[in-house]
């Protein structure tokens, strides 16, 4: 914090002082963010949690009942079985096209920029609007998934509408959305000596024995690193379900997510305590999945150092 | 990475996504008290709004209205997130669904308690429609309505098949006409599934939709099984594939089946048969529910108010008093009915209405016409404002009734799931 470091514990001159309030100064944007949009929300939301709360009137402490009832709200059920499977299926997919894409790109191809560009804008559109109204022009009765369906010879269902694959519209969506980690990928492949795999080559290694025995083993703590923030951005997945299941999870609740629900029973049914038990249910979750991988982790990460 | 944070940052993007598409005017350029107005629309009931908003700043120039209109999906999170943040507007547009919701939370005024509003002026049948229980007034009615049928005149010419006789058809009439719109290969009738239209089926066998004190549904298990079945019978007759109610469930009523001519009738609320006749580009009828007997009286059709003015209690006395000297005007002066018409439903000031029913373009009299001869066919006293809970009913019976169609569940289940639903937020 601007401070020599210092093993005795000498007061602190008029200098450093000065200079202590100048990092506290530079950090205060910071600080005001964390305290303010950060910290006191998750405080709020904690207390929140406990009580009955409408958002019109007054909370009321209500001990623990919110936590109960998620126990027996089938709805919540519900979420949580979409949320996983989303989260299950679409991380991996997500990381592996990822993956695929960074190395091909890596192999020095002309208009690399460009291409980058170009798989990584999804990612800066895939919440909008237009995606939304996009997918359903693709994924729809009338759809270009069903036109090239029907060209050889398969008559498709509208996928967006029917319960049983409106989900996986979504996963697909998500998938698509793989710039992000491609380009933490890419800067990861990168950084792998050449001699590596000359060396290999020497051994007499094939493609793919390279991939799996140099590549994967060095890429680990980039791969770990992908899904951690994966899986946590996927838990909390909104806005694509929002905008194209019109805010209702629709059809048929198929596509409710955690924070899908938590937003329809905080904002459209005055249960505003009870969106903050989710929320904080969510933590936990999360951080129990994290911590997991984490643990995990010691068994298949491989640190150069 | 906190959940909290997530929901301000969601809440924003809402907000954001809401602004996008909120159409906002007017207000700044004097020096006179501002009053917010809000309320859900559709580019047509926009314009005739701001048109009479403009009146209302002619007649009152220290007073200006900001208005800003939402459409309905986004309109209630907003007015959520607006309310917790202590913000709402001054004058609130409502819903019966919301009125108790908001109002018994304090969150409106009783609006009998402000001078500013003429109410003797309106029939008092319609004032009803906005009162509390025990008999405040949160939210003043724009317009009377009903949910009722529609039929696309059109469609119907094309098909080669006569429109109905409406008070003397019963539903089986309904089933052939409907399947025999269909074989002109377009959809025959919409279900309309949900409250609206399950409360004429509830009267007709002797029911009602809701216990006295709003607290759990009023209805038996085998009636709703029968309205279930009744639907099936209706996909058999020409009804549109769960496909096209799962597709089209997501897009605004102006973009759907019917309103975009591939459908020849469609459950609507009056007041939208202007707005559905131009999207189609084809003349409109509305038409009288059909009944098991073949009388119109046992339809068990009512009326209903869909839109109102309220006023939150946030606002200061002086904004108000202001706010209430707008509503005032929006539904006792004829320059602001002149503007708005039947786009809310047939005023609630008799008197007006017949000022300037003679003004009115010739879909808008139908309407006018339709919903004030009706009430010789009402033996359904029309409901108060929805119970608190009801908001999310139609949800309910959106998704649960989704699975009935896809063949996923049986009536029976479907019926059991759907009162199960019902009990569970009313309770």
């Amino acid at each position: 914090m601007g401070r020599r470091p210092t093993r005795d514990r000498r007061p602190l001159s008029a200098r450093d002082k000065k200079e202590e309030r100048a990092g506290f100064a530079f950090l205060s944007p910071w600080l005001v963010g964390l305290f303010v949009i950060t910290i006191g929300p998750m405080a709020a939301s904690l207390y929140l949690s406990f009580t009955d709360y409408s958002f019109l009137d007054s909370p009321e402490w209500i001990g623990l009942e919110n936590y109960q009832r998620l126990f027996s709200d089938t709805r919540f059920h519900q979420a949580i079985g979409v949320t996983f499977r989303y989260v299950i299926v679409s991380v991996p997919l997500q990381l592996v096209v990822a993956l695929l894409v960074a190395i091909v790109l890596d192999r020095g191809i002309r208009g690399l920029a460009l291409y980058r560009s170009a798989f990584y804008l999804p990612s800066l559109i895939g919440g909008s609007v237009a995606i939304a109204i996009l997918w359903r022009q693709i994924f729809g009765a009338d759809g270009l998934v069903n036109w090239a369906l029907a060209l050889i010879g398969i008559e498709g269902r509208s996928w967006i509408a029917n319960p049983d694959t409106a989900l996986g519209t979504l996963i697909v969506l998500n998938v698509w959305t793989f710039g992000a980690p491609m380009i933490i990928f890419l800067a990861g492949l990168r950084q792998i000596p050449a001699m590596y795999y000359e060396a290999a080559g020497v051994d007499g290694a094939g493609v793919l024995r390279r991939f799996w025995n140099v590549t994967v083993p060095i890429l680990t703590p980039i791969i770990f690193f992908n899904l951690i923030l994966q899986l946590i951005g996927a838990f909390q997945a909104f806005t694509q379900a929002f905008i194209i299941s019109g805010g209702s999870g629709a059809p048929s609740d198929s596509t409710l997510f955690y924070t899908l629900y938590l937003y329809m029973e905080g904002f459209g049914n005055f249960s505003m305590g009870y969106a903050s038990a989710m929320a904080w249910v969510l933590v936990v979750i999360i951080g129990a999945f994290t911590l997991i991988n984490f643990i995990a982790s010691k068994y298949w990460v491989f640190y150069d150092d | 990475m906190c959940p909290t944070r997530r929901q301000v940052l969601t809440g924003a993007a809402a907000l954001a996504i809401g602004g996008g598409l909120a159409s906002c005017r007017g207000g700044g350029d004097g020096d006179g008290l501002v009053i917010d107005y809000g309320w859900w629309g559709s580019p047509e009931k926009d314009d005739a709004v701001f048109a009479a908003i403009d009146a209302f700043e002619a007649a009152t120039p220290d007073i200006q209205i900001e208005g800003e209109a939402t459409p309905w999906d986004g309109y209630w999170d907003k007015l959520a997130t607006m309310s917790a943040g202590g913000s709402p507007p001054d004058v609130i547009h409502m819903s019966e669904r919301y009125i108790l919701e908001y109002g018994e939370r304090d969150a409106l005024v009783d609006l009998r308690d402000l001078d500013g509003i003429d109410v003797d002026t309106l029939d008092e049948m319609i004032l009803g429609l906005g009162e509390s229980g025990d008999g405040a007034l949160y939210a003043v009615p724009a317009g009377l309505n009903t949910f009722i049928l529609a039929a696309n005149v059109e469609l119907f010419n094309e098909a080669g098949v006569d429109l109905p006789d409406d008070s003397t058809w019963t539903w089986s009439d309904f089933y052939e006409i409907s399947a025999a719109l269909a074989e002109s290969g377009i959809v025959g009738a919409g279900y309309g599934f949900g409250i609206e239209s399950f409360r004429p089926w509830l009267h007709q066998h002797d029911e009602t939709m809701y216990n006295e004190d709003g607290t759990a549904a009023g209805f038996s298990h085998e009636v709703l099984v029968s309205y279930l079945e009744h639907l099936l019978t209706m996909r058999e007759h020409g009804g549109p594939t769960a496909d096209q109610v799962s597709e089209y469930a997501a897009v605004p009523s102006e973009a759907g089946l019917f309103s975009t001519g591939q459908q020849g009738m469609e459950w609507v609320y009056s007041n939208t048969l202007g707005e559905r006749s131009e999207a189609a580009g084809a003349e409109m009828r509305l038409l009288r529910i059909p009944s098991q007997t073949g009388a119109a009286a046992d339809a068990g059709m009512y009326y209903k108010g869909s839109e109102f003015y309220s006023i939150s209690a946030h606002s200061d006395p002086e904004e108000q008093a202001a706010a209430a000297q707008f509503v005032n005007f929006m539904v006792n002066d004829s320059d602001a009915i002149q503007e708005i018409g039947m786009i809310m439903g047939v005023p609630p000031n008799r008197e007006v209405v017949e000022e300037i029913s003679d003004d009115l373009d010739e879909i808008d009299q139908h309407v006018q016409e339709f919903v004030t001869d009706l009430e010789a066919d009402l033996t359904v006293e029309a409901p108060g404002p929805s119970p608190i809970g009801s908001g999310n009913i139609q949800g309910i019976f959106d998704r649960d009734v989704l699975e009935l169609l896809y063949d996923r569940a049986t009536p029976e289940e479907t019926a059991e799931k759907i009162i199960q639903g019902i009990n569970s937020e009313l309770g």
